[in-house]
Parts: C-alpha cells; sequence; structure tokens
C-alpha cells in the first residue's frame, strides 16, 4: 500500500468511528471493538537505546558455559557468581535482588536471542528501523508501530521522553510526558485561565486546556513523591525514579506508554559481575521492579516489553568490552509466560554465532510483541497486524 | 550543463533607487484607514505614516479596521492594512519587525523582493558591523568541512594505534568535543542569519531546502560536514533547482546520510535513489516505478565520501573519470556502467555525468515542477497551499532562467494574492521561535543563542536533527499536540519576561522584552482581536502582558 493510502485510509476510519461513538456530543468513550478491554488494560514499550549486552543480564551457565568463558575471559561472569534460573541460564548478581522475585512469581519472562531482522548493526539505522516497527515484507509503513497501535485508541497513549520517538509517529494524539525532568508549574492560575481564554472558540481551544489539564494531572500524580521527598524518604533518582513515574501515570490515564533508556553501548571496559555494565543493569533492574511494585493489582492487566537494538559481539574485543551484534535478551514483565525462557533458546556455541562473532538473532521482536498484545487482548488482531505487520500469521 | 560542485558567481549587488511607491498588492483592495494606526511617534519619524499615506482609499477618521474579530480574518477585503503587512512579513521572512517594515516603505515591495532574490554571496552582507564581530568570534567555522574531516580521521587514526583504552578514551572524548563545537557554531550561525540578516528570504528558502534535504546529525561524522552542507543550501537556495539537487545529493552529508558511500556495483543500495525520488524530486505519486529505482541506484554508484586528501586505487583505464572535490570522491571503479533507463528513457553510460543527465528527465515532468512548487508554497503559506497559486508558480517555475528557477517561483508566490489571502494555521516551531525572537529584540543582538537551539531541539525544526530523510512535516497536526501547545506558552513567557539567558555575560547586551513599544502599537494593535485586547488587558505586569499577547493566536498563527 503507498504512503498516501495508507494514511489516507487510517484517518477516514478514525473520523468514521468519531461520528458513531459520539465524540461530537463530548463523551469520549474508547474505541475499537468491543471484545478487548482497552480502557483496563495497558501496555509499556521500553527501549534500551546502545545495543544492551543481553549475554550480561541473561548469562551462559551450564553446557555453554565453558564455551562463554573463552570468548569473554576478562568479561564473563563466573558461574559461582551468577544466579541460576534454569540449567542453561544465571542472572547477573547484581540483578538478582530485583528480578528473581519477579522470575519466581512468574511476572518476568525473558526472550534470548532476540532481536531485530536489520543486520546494519547500526545504532541509527537498526533502531530507526525497528520504530517503524515493519517486518521484511513489501510495501512502506506510514509512521511507528506504536503510533499505529494507539492512534484512534484513547487510551491517553504517551511517550515518557521529552518528545515523542519514531516509534509514535502517526499518532498526533499522543502525549510527551518528560518523567526524568519534574515538570513544575510554569504558569500562575491566573495566567493559565487567561491563556485559556486566548483560545476560546479557536480551533486548538481543546489542545490548550488538555495541556494545561495534563500538567495539573502530573503534578497532581508527583505530588505524593514530593510530600515524601520532603519528609525524608530516600531520594530515587535515575531510572527507577522515571519508572515510578511513569507507573503513576499509566495508572492514571495513559495507557499506553513508551519510554527508553541509554548508556548501553559499552565497547569498552564493561566489567563482568562488578563494573560499568552490571551496575547499569542494576538501575534497570531496580526499575522494573519499582515499575512493578508502584502498578500494584493493575499489574495483572499491564504488560511491558523491554527490547534493545543489538546485542553484542559474543567474543570480547580488545578494550575489555563488545562491539555491535545481533541477538540480545528482551524482558517481558506481565505475561502468561512468566518465569519462563521464552522463544528459541539453543546452547550457546561457535556453530550458532551469527557471523562467526556473534549471539544469533533467533527471535523476532515483533512477534514476541505481538502475542504479547494478543494475550492481552488490549486490541485487536487487526489492529496489532496493522502496527506490527506480517505477525500473527498462524 | 551545470557541473557538479560549482556554485553561483556572485551577482553585482544593487539597490535600485526609485521614489517610495504605493505598495502595489494594496491597490487592488478597498482599505478602511484606521487613523489608530498612524501615529507620529518620534519627530522626524515619518515610516508609519509614509506606510499608511501609501494606500488609497479616504481616512476615517476615528474608525478603527474591521473589529469582527475572526470574520475580519477570513474575509480579506476587510483585512486592515496592517495585518496585511504583518501576515505578509511573517510568509517571506522570519518575522514582522520594525526594521523589515522600515525598509518595505523606504525601498517598496518589489524591489525589496528583487533585491531578496539576488543577495550577495557573502551570507553575512547586510549584518550590523556589531553582530558581524560577534559572529567571527566562531573561529572553527573559518576551516572548510572536508578541512576538519580529513583532520579528524587523520586524529583517529593515531589514536586507535595507541596500546590502551586509558591513553585512547581522553583523546577520543577531546575529539568528540571539538567535533560537537564546530556543529554548534554552524547552529548559532544559522539562527544569527535568521534572526538578523536582511536577506530573509534567502534565509527561509536555506532551512527550507535543509529541511528538504534533511540529513540527521548524529549519523556517521555528518557534524564534520554540517556547516557546509547549509553554505552550499544557502549559496543555491534562489537558483536553478536542478544545479542545487546535483549539490545537495553529492554533498558527503547526504552520501553518508543515505548509505550511498557504499552503493557499489557490487553491492548495490537503494536508499538515496529512492529518497532522491521520493522526497527530493518527484514525490511518493511522481510516477516513477521501483525499477527507476533500481536504475537510479546504478546510476548513483560511485558516488562516495573519502576521509583523507589520499585518492583511492583505481585500475588505470578508469584512472581519467576518477574525480575529487573535498571530502567527495566519484570512483570508476565502483561504478556500475552501462546503459541505465529512467522514466523510461535511455541514458546512455557515461560515468558521473548520468547523475545530471538522470536529473534532466526526473525534472522535465509536469510532476516534478508541482512537487518542488508545492513544497515552496508550503514552506511560505503553510500545509496545503491552494492549487492556484501553485499552478502560477509553475509557470514562473519553468520560464524562469534554466526552466527549474526557484527564485521565480517565489516571486510570483510573493507577488500574489494568496500571500496573504490563504488562511492562517499555527506557525511552525521554528518560525514562532524565531519569529517571536524578531518581534521582541528586532537588531539586538542575542549573544547566547543556545537556549534558542534548546528550545527549537524540544519543540522540533531544528534543521539536522530530524532522525527521518522526510524532513519535519509542514501539517499543524505534528507540532500541536497538548502538550506542545504547553511548550510553546513556556517559550513565550521566558522571552517575555527577558530571556535574560539569551544574553551572554560577556557581550554587554542587556535584553528587556518591551513588547508593548511603537512597532507593536502601529503594526499589531490596530487589527488585534477586541477579544485579546480585553485579555491583554488583564495583564498585571509587562512580563505577563509579554507572555499573554506572544501566546495568542494572532502571534501564533501565521
Amino acid at each position: 500500500m503507498k504512503r498516501r493510502d495508507f494514511l489516507a485510509s487510517s484517518i477516514m476510519t478514525l473520523s468514521a468511528l468519531m461520528t458513531q461513538t459520539g465524540w461530537a456530543s463530548g463523551a469520549l468513550p474508547a474505541l475499537g471493538d468491543s471484545s478487548h478491554k482497552s480502557n483496563q488494560s495497558r501496555f509499556l514499550f521500553i527501549f534500551l537505546r546502545g545495543g544492551m549486552d543481553g549475554m550480561h543480564l541473561l548469562t551462559p551457565r551450564g553446557a555453554g558455559f565453558e564455551f562463554y568463558k573463552r570468548c569473554r575471559p576478562n568479561i564473563h561472569i563466573p558461574e559461582d557468581k551468577s544466579i541460576a534460573i534454569t540449567d542453561q541460564w544465571g542472572l547477573n548478581p547484581e540483578v538478582a535482588e530485583f528480578l528473581l522475585p519477579l522470575w519466581n512469581d512468574k511476572t518476568l519472562a525473558f526472550v534470548p536471542y532476540a532481536g531485530s531482522i536489520d543486520t546494519s548493526r547500526s545504532h541509527f539505522d537498526t533502531q530507526a528501523f525497528m520504530e517503524t516497527g515493519r517486518g521484511s515484507g513489501p510495501g512502506s509503513v506510514q509512521g511507528g508501530f506504536m503510533g499505529r497501535l494507539s492512534l484512534g485508541l484513547n487510551a491517553g497513549a504517551a511517550s515518557f521522553t521529552e518528545v515523542p520517538p519514531a516509534a509514535f509517529f502517526g499518532d498526533p494524539a499522543v502525549l510527551s510526558i518528560p518523567v526524568s525532568k519534574y515538570a513544575k508549574e510554569a504558569f500562575t492560575p491566573k495566567q493559565k485561565e487567561l491563556i485559556v481564554q486566548l483560545y476560546e472558540h479557536h480551533a486548538l481551544e481543546r489542545k490548550v486546556e488538555e495541556g494545561f489539564a495534563l500538567r495539573q494531572d502530573m503534578a497532581g500524580a508527583l505530588a505524593a513523591e514530593m510530600e515524601a521527598a520532603a519528609g525524608g524518604a530516600p531520594n530515587v533518582k535515575g531510572f527507577e525514579q522515571a519508572a515510578i513515574r511513569a507507573a503513576k501515570l499509566m495508572k492514571d490515564k495513559n495507557h499506553i506508554g513508551f519510554m527508553d533508556v541509554g548508556g548501553w553501548d559499552t565497547h569498552a571496559n564493561q566489567g563482568n559481575h562488578t563494573g560499568y555494565l552490571s551496575s547499569n543493569l542494576k538501575n534497570l533492574a531496580a526499575g522494573l521492579a519499582a515499575f512493578v511494585s508502584e502498578m500494584g493489582p493493575l499489574m495483572k492487566s499491564t504488560t511491558v516489553y523491554v527490547a534493545t537494538e543489538f546485542g553484542r559481539t559474543f567474543k570480547e574485543n580488545g578494550s575489555r568490552g563488545t562491539d555491535h551484534g545481533r541477538g540480545s535478551v528482551h524482558l517481558m514483565l506481565g505475561s502468561p509466560w512468566g518465569g519462563t525462557i521464552v522463544g528459541k533458546s539453543p546452547t550457546i556455541e561457535e556453530s550458532i554465532l551469527d557471523a562467526k562473532r556473534d549471539a544469533p538473532m533467533l527471535n523476532d521482536w515483533r512477534d514476541q510483541v505481538a502475542r504479547l498484545l494478543q494475550a492481552q487482548a488490549l486490541v485487536s488482531a487487526e489492529k496489532i497486524k496493522q502496527a506490527l505487520p506480517g505477525t500473527l500469521r498462524s | 550543463m551545470p557541473r557538479i560542485i560549482s556554485l553561483l558567481k556572485p551577482t553585482a549587488y544593487s539597490i535600485r533607487k526609485k521614489p517610495v511607491k504605493p505598495l502595489a498588492f494594496i491597490l487592488s483592495l478597498a482599505i478602511v484607514m484606521s487613523s489608530s494606526s498612524v501615529i507620529a511617534s518620534e519627530a522626524g519619524d515619518q515610516q508609519a505614516l509614509i506606510l499608511t499615506a501609501a494606500a488609497t482609499g479616504p481616512a476615517l477618521i476615528g474608525v478603527k479596521p474591521n473589529q469582527e474579530g475572526k470574520a475580519s480574518k477570513h474575509n480579506p477585503l476587510s483585512l486592515s492594512q496592517q495585518e496585511l503587512l504583518w501576515r505578509k512579513a511573517n510568509r517571506l521572512t522570519f518575522g514582522a519587525n520594525e526594521i523589515l517594515f522600515k525598509s518595505w516603505s523606504e525601498k517598496g515591495l518589489e524591489p525589496w523582493l528583487d533585491e531578496q532574490l539576488s543577495p550577495p554571496s557573502d551570507p553575512v552582507s547586510g549584518l550590523n558591523p556589531s553582530i558581524k564581530e560577534w559572529l567571527d568570534r566562531d573561529e572553527l567555522l573559518r576551516k572548510k568541512g572536508y578541512e576538519w574531516a580529513f583532520e579528524n580521521q587523520a586524529e583517529r587514526v593515531k589514536i586507535n594505534k595507541l596500546s590502551t583504552e586509558e591513553e585512547k578514551k581522553p583523546l577520543r572524548d577531546e575529539l568528540n568535543k571539538k567535533i560537537e563545537e564546530y556543529s554548534k557554531q554552524s547552529q548559532r550561525l544559522n539562527i544569527q542569519l535568521a534572526l538578523y540578516s536582511p536577506y530573509q528570504i534567502r534565509e527561509r528558502a536555506t532551512w527550507m531546502w535543509l529541511n528538504h534535504f534533511s540529513v540527521y546529525r548524529y549519523k556517521n561524522n555528518i557534524r564534520e560536514f554540517e556547516a557546509d552542507y547549509t553554505a552550499k543550501a544557502r549559496s543555491l537556495a534562489l537558483g536553478d533547482f536542478k544545479e542545487l539537487v546535483l549539490n545537495m545529493t553529492t554533498d558527503p552529508a547526504m552520501l553518508l546520510y543515505l548509505d550511498n558511500q557504499t552503493n557499489s556495483v557490487r553491492r548495490p543500495n537503494e536508499n538515496l535513489a529512492r529518497e532522491l525520488l521520493e522526497l527530493h524530486t518527484l514525490g511518493v505519486n511522481g510516477g516513477y516505478s521501483q525499477d527507476d529505482v533500481q536504475e537510479l541506484a546504478r546510476v548513483l554508484t560511485g558516488f562516495g565520501v573519502r576521509w583523507s586528501a589520499e585518492n583511492a586505487k583505481v585500475s588505470k583505464e578508469r584512472l581519467g573519470d576518477y574525480r575529487r572535490v573535498g571530502a567527495f570522491e566519484f570512483n570508476p571503479d565502483q561504478h556500475d556502467w552501462g546503459n541505465k533507463k529512467i522514466l523510461g528513457q535511455v541514458l546512455k553510460s557515461r560515468g558521473e555525468s548520468e547523475l545530471s543527465e538522470a536529473l534532466d528527465i526526473i525534472l522535465k515532468t509536469p510532476q516534478s515542477a508541482e512537487f518542488v512548487c508545492e513544497k515552496i508554497a508550503t514552506h511560505f503559506l503553510g500545509f496545503k497551499p491552494p492549487q492556484s497559486v501553485v499552478d502560477k508558480m509553475m509557470k514562473a517555475y519553468r520560464t524562469g532562467p534554466g526552466g527549474n528557477h526557484i527564485g521565480s517561483a517565489i516571486k510570483t508566490l510573493a507577488l500574489s494574492k494568496e500571500i496573504t489571502q490563504t488562511p492562517l494555521q499555527l506557525s511552525r516551531p521554528e518560525l514562532f521561535i524565531l519569529g517571536s525572537l524578531r518581534f521582541a529584540f528586532d537588531q539586538k543582538m542575542i549573544t547566547n543563542p543556545n537556549l534558542v537551539m534548546t528550545w527549537m531541539n524540544i519543540l522540533g525544526g531544528s534543521p539536522f536533527l530530524r532522525q527521518t530523510p522526510d524532513g519535519y512535516p509542514a501539517d499543524p497536526q505534528f507540532f500541536s499536540s497538548a502538550a506542545q501547545m504547553q511548550t510553546r506558552f513556556e517559550i513565550a513567557k521566558q522571552i517575555g519576561q527577558g530571556g535574560q539567558n539569551l544574553f551572554a555575560k560577556e557581550s554587554n547586551v542587556v535584553g528587556f522584552t518591551q513588547l508593548s513599544n511603537r512597532f507593536y502599537f502601529t503594526s499589531i494593535d490596530p487589527w488585534i482581536s477586541p477579544h485579546t485586547q480585553k485579555i491583554l488587558e488583564q495583564a498585571t505586569s509587562a512580563g505577563e502582558w509579554n507572555l499573554l499577547l506572544l501566546s495568542s493566536p494572532e502571534l501564533q498563527e501565521k
């Protein structure tokens, strides 16, 4: 389908639905077919930008360990340090405190050898390719997969970033809520009132009102945090803080979300069970656990997919780090497959390496996300296939 | 046939000395004069009077312009003269301000337009000496991009030869800082020219083409070529479109961004060929096929980038076809020789000049002329320009020198009725930000544009920061989200409160935003809606008044 045709048809569908469901009357019911519970389910996509070394998070044990140790003499995680969760895999000890409970209570699943069909090993190209959500099929797609997913759903789609990512292109209603910055109220109540009045009867009136309401909501959602901080509670920073804020907003109005985290491009001195990368993984794990905790009972109807654009070379490089590879490890929270290893998971050995250097890509992230969304019944299968063309084939 | 990497010869700069004429476009409209728009503010300052006196029609003392707010915007006959000027200024320049209106009243619109369309080649021409002096402090720009690229590459090779990471890391960081500073200096220059250059139409056109031929600075080492890419776009912005395409397509920044440096006869890469057709010359429905993409990719084989002054090793028989200009290289050994077929026409195998010939075939099509003229109209007028003005522009485009003349199309647009009659839309982020700054500070130089860059990075619109090749969209739905509107108001507040961070401490320039000034009363107050007037009256401080004015629909829409 040509770009313009795709866009035209999706806009027409949207406006047809809008008139049917009483948009004009001011009521804003959830759109989409009645078989899903879009006003109950929540989905969060977390993008680890920079090529996270999956092998450092979910590390080989048992049959694959000797080969692993040979390939990474200076940066492997010893078997007596990693925490076994299956015969084949162990957890990095730095993340165990946070992720082991989630594994044990079946909230957390791992997808090893996960990635994209893009072979460029270029951050920019692979990220850009992944964000479009397209597969190997012919024709171009318009916008990004999150945008196609959230378009018309009225699910308060939000990117918890400064600016919406390319993944959210195509849904003009998506909000940017930069949770890493505390958005203090910039205007006095009187100024807000006057600015809203400036747009009385103007086409942008609603957007202007929404914007002020959004700020107010965010301030409200985070007020408890500010109070706690004022009362002497420990100052949680970084990703953990952002994840807690995201959860608060998702519990409230924003049911489809996106976050990203950087700092994974470990070309040098990545360390082993201690050091730079393990430290980063610990922060990530703490944030994921904090998110689950903050969601509370609503975690039952929430799913999270954590992806990265590619993994890294299985063999360490000359700088005690790793270079760009293919397969990495992705994570799922809240899926039906919690407490298991999802997808293909062969023992790591020389013969399966991609280009004789990288852990192979055996589990396409799009198929995983599609299955996850389908199991959750967040949206219809049709919508999933629109967002991620070529998935859910069987 | 224009050669690759040729630059326009500077035309002799001349001001046509004509007496002040009635501005032609006003004659065709019946205007109700408002006495309130005639303010003789200072002794001897007759500028406002010249503008208003130039129009024909009776002066009705004591009558304000059409008071019906929205209705007046949509009924062109009732638009006040001041509103017309305001609208035209915002569409042709980065924003109306006093110095612009002064030059219009001194020269007359059409002579001003002709000057704008044949500017001197030096981009800093016409800038205030104090502004020029401040810009000169950015020394890195004196070097050419490819000189940087060669130096930096040599540095990288040296660093890689070191044995330990401890030795390498600080040098790598240093190099990266240098490259980042070079990029920042280029960005600063671009912003300063948009704010202060008298050659506003060229500056608008430069930003238009940087968006049309959009590249992302953080891919590969494109930051090293950013300044040159910008300078190229600027120097070719108003002339022959073919020369522009040829030069932008073969610039190292574009070749790297769309991976053409890896496009070779043995391993073809279609990325550049596809975008050249889809985004740059014909548009997605322009009537080309996948075969055309493949054939154009064949044409583009061999166009690449080389990071040192040393040439590639080329086979003896092809040595005569090898060519270097700066970091650009045409390597005949990588080229796919043999005939090609583009849009049904045979292209004989000739090497580098095949690209020029392919462009001739493509640009001759009516679809291409329409595509290009619509893009130009969209940039200046806004999303979905009326077909009527695009049609007029196409004729001028074709009859201008070379048959693909950008300046002729722009002139037609500027003199058309559509320039003021098409409905207002929410301004694009960069036009809102830069327009507000031009209004607020006029020629008072913003010596610390880093804050401006931050605003633009957040709201969108910064050249070289768009990750995808399609450039920033013109459709307001993409920059009018609730969150983005909030950000606009916050920026308006910061500008309105004096924007102290805009003025570097060492520059001795103090900025104080006084928007309720003479310019406001002569050029905006006459037509601003009573609704907005009432709200402005409720401001309890100058800063608050400024915030409300800059946030109002009247100032946000262009």
